[in-house]
C-alpha cells in the first residue's frame, strides 16, 4: 500500500503539475463565464426587425384612449402594426402562431383604470412572444407606456403633485411573457444529461489520459524498471487513483474559480437588470399572488412555481449519491480497460484499434439522450442502464423521473461492480503482459492469450 | 564462498515456444556473474524471473535461503537492456521517486541521490529533464538509479551499451568499487571483452538451456588445446625439427632474429618434454600458454549444441588474438 501511495503521489503531480492541465483548469471556467455572458452580449445586438402587434382591450371596451400614430414609431428593429388592436388576444394570437419575430402587446381592460376598474387597476401590458424578444424590446415598449401614462395622467388631472410624478416612474411595466418556458420535463432531463455528460467525459478524457501515460512509460521503456519494484498491478491501480483526483482536482479548481469569475458576471448582469427595471416596474409585480388582480398573466406564476416544484420532486440525494457510485465505477472500470489497451499498443496510432470498442459503448450510451427525453423507462433505457459499460451514463439520464425503481438501481449497481472486479482482473492480465512486449503490436487473438499466461 | 542466488530447475513456457527449458544457475556471493548467450537464448527471461517481473513455469529461485519473495526487492537493483526514464520528469525528482519504490525513505532517498549526483559531478542537474540530456548523461542517471538503495545483487542488462568509452570505464570502476564493497554483480552481456575483464563466473544460456556454467578461469582451461606461445631466437627449421611429432606449429611471426611461434602439443607430449626437446636448437625467451578467449568459448559452444560440430578436433583453431 505504501508503494500505491507513493505511485499515486508522482502520478497526481505529474498531471497536476502538466501544463495542458492548468491551462484547461483556467481556461474553462472562463469559457463557461464568456458561455453566460454571450446570450446577454448578443441580446443587446441588433436583430431582425420585429412586429410588434397592438391588442388593445381598453380600446375594445372603452374606445380608444391612445392615439397609436403618436405612440407606435417604428424603429430600426421594431414594426409596430394596430391593424388588430381591438381583436381579442386569443385570435390575434392564432394569426401569428407561427411567427418568430411577433410580439404581440396585450393592453388589459383595467389597464389604468381608463375603462375597467372593477377587478382592479392594473398598471402591466403584457408582451407575449414566442422567443425571447430581447431585453431591448422590453425596454422599448416599457418607455412607450411610460410616456403614454405620463401623457395620459397630464390629461385627466392638471394637478400634478409630487407624489403622483413618483407614482408615474414607478408604476408602468412590461411583463415579457415568453411561450415555452422550462418545463417539467425538461427541467428533469437537463439534471440528467449534465451528469450524464460529465461522467461520460470524465471516463473519456481521463480514461485516455491513463492510456497515453501507460504508453508513455512503456515507450520509454521505464516500466521494466519500475515492475520490478512494484507489481503491475500497484502501478496499474495507483495510475488509475491519481488520475482520477486530478479530475476531481480539476473539477475542484472550475468550481472555485467559477465561482469567483461567474458570481460577479451574473450579479453584474442582474444588477444591469434592476437598474433597467427598476424605474418600470411595480414592486408589486415582484411577488406572485398579487398578480391575479393586477392583471399579471397567470402562466408565469405557474411556470415558476412548476419549475420549483420539480425541482423539489426530483430526489437530490438519490441522484447525487447514484451519480457519486457510477461515476466513480464507470470510471475505475473503463480506466483499467484503457490501461490494457494501452498496454497492449505500441504507439499511440496502434491504441485506435482497441480503444473503439470502448468509446462505442459510450457514445451509444450518450447518444440515447433523445430516447430517455421520449420514455426514460422505456424497455431501450432500461437495457441500456444495466449494461455495465452504458448504465454510469444512461442511469443518470433516467433517474431524474423517478421511475427507476430501488431494486432496478440496485440490480444495476451490482452489475457493474461486478463487472468493475472482472475487467479490472482481465485489463491487470493484459497489462501485466504487454508492457513487457516491446516492438510490436498485439493482435485481438494475442490478447486472448495473454489473459492464460501465468505471471 | 556461499551462494547469494540459486535458480533451480526454471522452465517458462510462452505460447509457441519455450524462453527457459531446465536452466539452473548459482550466483556465488560478491563475484561478478556473467550470462551470456546469443540473442533471444532466453537471458532477459531469466533476469526477469529473478527481479521478479515474472514468474516461472517451474522451478524457483532462491535468495540466500529463502524463496524470492517481495522483500527482495530492496536488496535487488536492476538496470535493463532496454533503458529508460521519464522524459518530462526533473532527473533528481526521478531518482528519488525510484529509490523510495525500491523502499528507501523519502529522506534517505534526497541524501543518497545527492551523494551519487556528487561522485558523477552532475549534481548541477537537479531539475533538468531527460528529454534535456545527452545519451551519456542520461546513462549515468540510469546507473545511479540501479545501485541507488545499494543492493546486495546487481542486475545490469548489456551495462555498456551505449556508452563512451570514458563512461563505460566510468562504469566498470564503479562496479568493480562496489563489488570491492560486497555487492554481487549479474551481467548480461555480448561483450566478451568486459567478461573476461570483469568477470569471475559465468553461464552460457543458448537455445534457452543452461548449456555452461563455473568459474571463467576453469572454462578457459577446460577448453584450453594445448597450444602455446614460445618465443626464441635461433633457426626456425631447426626449431621445427626438433619439435618433430611432439607439437604442431600453428602460426609463427618473426622480428629480425627473434621469433614467436604458437604451437599445439600433440599426444601426450609434457609442455618440459617440448622445451628439453627444442632448447639445443634455439635459445627461448618466452614460453606461455595460451588459453582460449571467452569469445572462441562462446563461438564454439555454441555452434556445438547447435549441432554445428565445428571444429572439435581444433585442427583449425588458434584462438582469435
Amino acid at each position: 500500500m505504501g508503494k500505491i501511495r507513493i505511485i499515486i503521489v508522482r502520478e497526481y503531480l505529474n498531471r497536476v503539475k502538466n501544463r495542458t492541465f492548468i491551462i484547461m483548469s483556467i481556461v474553462t471556467p472562463l469559457l463557461f463565464g464568456a458561455m453566460i455572458l454571450l446570450p446577454t452580449f448578443l441580446s443587446t445586438l441588433p436583430s431582425d426587425p420585429r412586429s410588434i402587434v397592438i391588442v388593445d382591450e381598453v380600446a375594445a371596451g372603452c374606445g380608444q384612449i391612445f392615439n397609436y400614430e403618436k405612440m407606435f414609431r417604428d424603429t430600426l428593429n421594431l414594426n409596430f402594426d394596430t391593424r388588430f388592436a381591438e381583436k381579442p388576444y386569443n385570435e390575434v394570437r392564432k394569426l401569428f402562431a407561427d411567427s418568430q419575430q411577433t410580439s404581440i402587446v396585450v393592453i388589459p381592460k383595467s389597464y389604468m383604470g381608463a375603462c375597467d376598474s372593477t377587478g382592479g387597476v392594473s398598471y402591466y401590458v403584457t408582451l407575449f412572444s414566442k422567443n425571447e424578444p430581447g431585453q431591448q424590446t422590453i425596454n422599448y415598449v416599457g418607455k412607450i407606456f411610460s410616456e403614454a401614462y405620463r401623457q395620459y395622467v397630464f390629461s385627466t388631472d392638471s394637478t400634478l403633485t409630487k407624489d403622483k410624478i413618483e407614482k408615474m416612474k414607478m408604476q408602468i411595466a412590461v411583463k415579457s411573457n415568453v411561450k415555452g418556458a422550462v418545463s417539467k420535463s425538461e427541467v428533469k432531463s437537463v439534471t440528467g444529461i449534465v451528469l450524464s455528460i460529465i461522467i461520460y467525459f470524465y471516463i473519456l478524457f481521463f480514461g485516455v489520459q491513463v492510456m497515453k501515460s501507460v504508453l508513455e512509460e512503456k515507450n520509454t521503456r521505464i516500466v521494466e524498471i519500475i515492475i520490478s519494484s512494484v507489481k503491475p498491478f500497484q502501478l496499474m491501480i495507483g495510475k488509475i487513483i491519481a488520475t482520477a483526483m486530478a479530475g476531481l482536482t480539476q473539477f475542484l479548481v472550475w468550481a472555485v474559480l467559477s465561482f469567483f469569475i461567474i458570481t460577479p458576471i451574473i450579479n453584474k448582469v442582474n444588477d444591469k437588470r434592476t437598474d433597467v427595471t427598476q424605474a418600470q416596474l411595480n414592486p408589486t409585480a415582484i411577488a406572485p399572488g398579487i398578480g391575479s388582480n393586477s392583471g399579471m398573466p397567470i402562466e408565469v406564476n405557474e411556470t415558476l412555481e412548476g419549475t420549483v416544484d420539480t425541482i423539489q420532486s426530483i430526489q437530490w440525494g438519490l441522484i447525487l449519491g447514484s451519480f457519486v457510485f457510477y461515476f466513480v465505477f464507470g470510471y475505475l472500470m473503463y480506466a483499467s480497460l484503457y490501461a490494457a489497451v494501452g498496454a497492449a499498443s505500441d504507439t499511440e496510432t496502434d491504441t485506435q484499434q482497441f480503444s473503439l470498442p470502448l468509446t462505442i459503448p459510450l457514445v451509444i450510451a450518450i447518444s440515447s439522450f433523445g430516447i430517455a427525453l421520449n420514455n426514460p423507462n422505456g424497455v431501450a433505457m432500461k437495457w441500456l442502464s444495466m449494461i455495465p459499460f452504458t448504465s454510469p451514463v444512461t442511469m443518470l439520464m433516467r433517474l431524474p423521473y423517478n421511475g427507476v425503481s430501488l431494486s432496478e438501481l440496485l440490480l444495476s449497481m451490482l452489475i457493474l461492480v461486478v463487472s468493475f472486479v472482472l475487467m479490472t482482473m482481465l485489463a491487470a492480465r493484459i497489462y501485466r503482459v504487454g508492457i513487457l512486449m516491446y516492438g510490436k503490436k498485439a493482435s485481438w487473438r494475442e490478447l486472448g492469450k495473454w489473459l492464460f499466461w501465468r505471471g | 564462498m556461499s551462494n547469494l542466488l540459486t535458480a533451480k530447475n526454471i522452465i517458462k513456457r510462452y505460447s509457441g515456444h519455450t524462453a527457459l527449458d531446465d536452466v539452473s544457475i548459482t550466483v556465488p556471493e560478491g563475484c561478478v556473474y556473467g550470462l551470456l548467450g546469443p540473442n533471444g537464448a532466453g537471458k532477459t527471461t531469466l533476469i526477469r524471473i529473478i527481479n521478479q517481473i515474472t514468474g516461472p513455469d517451474s522451478g524457483h529461485v532462491l535468495f540466500e535461503d529463502r524463496l524470492l519473495d517481495a522483500e527482495h526487492v530492496r536488496q535487488i537493483g536492476y538496470l535493463p537492456e532496454e533503458r529508460g526514464l521519464y522524459r518530462k520528469m526533473p532527473i533528481g525528482e526521478q531518482a528519488i521517486y525510484l529509490a523510495r519504490l525500491k523502499g528507501l525513505s523519502a529522506t534517505e532517498a534526497k541524501k543518497r541521490v545527492r551523494e551519487w549526483f556528487e561522485r558523477f559531478g552532475i549534481e548541477g542537474w537537479w531539475k533538468k529533464k531527460v528529454e534535456e540530456l545527452s545519451k551519456g548523461m542520461q546513462q549515468k542517471v540510469q546507473f545511479i538509479v540501479t545501485v541507488l538503495h545499494e543492493p546486495r545483487l546487481l542486475i545490469l542488462d548489456e551495462p555498456f551499451s551505449g556508452f563512451d568509452p570514458i563512461n563505460a570505464q566510468l562504469i566498470r570502476d564503479e562496479l568493480l568499487r562496489l563489488r570491492e564493497r560486497g555487492a554481487t554483480i549479474i551481467l548480461s552481456t555480448h561483450n566478451m571483452g568486459s567478461v573476461e575483464e570483469l568477470c569471475d563466473h559465468i553461464a552460457l544460456i543458448n537455445k534457452s538451456k543452461n548449456i555452461l556454467e563455473g568459474r571463467v578461469k576453469d572454462i578457459r582451461r577446460s577448453y584450453s588445446m594445448n597450444l602455446w606461445d614460445i618465443s626464441f631466437r635461433g633457426n626456425l627449421m631447426g626449431f621445427t625439427n626438433a619439435m618433430w611429432t611432439g607439437a604442431e606449429l600453428i602460426s609463427q611471426t618473426e622480428d629480425e632474429d627473434h621469433r614467436q611461434v604458437r604451437i599445439k602439443l600433440l599426444g601426450n607430449t609434457s609442455p618440459n618434454q617440448l622445451l628439453q626437446a627444442v632448447m639445443s636448437t634455439a635459445e627461448i625467451t618466452g614460453f606461455q600458454e595460451v588459453l582460449p578467449t571467452m569469445n572462441d568459448v562462446f563461438i564454439r559452444k555454441v555452434n556445438e549444441t547447435n549441432g554445428m560440430q565445428a571444429d572439435a578436433a581444433g585442427t583449425k583453431s588458434n584462438y582469435t588474438e
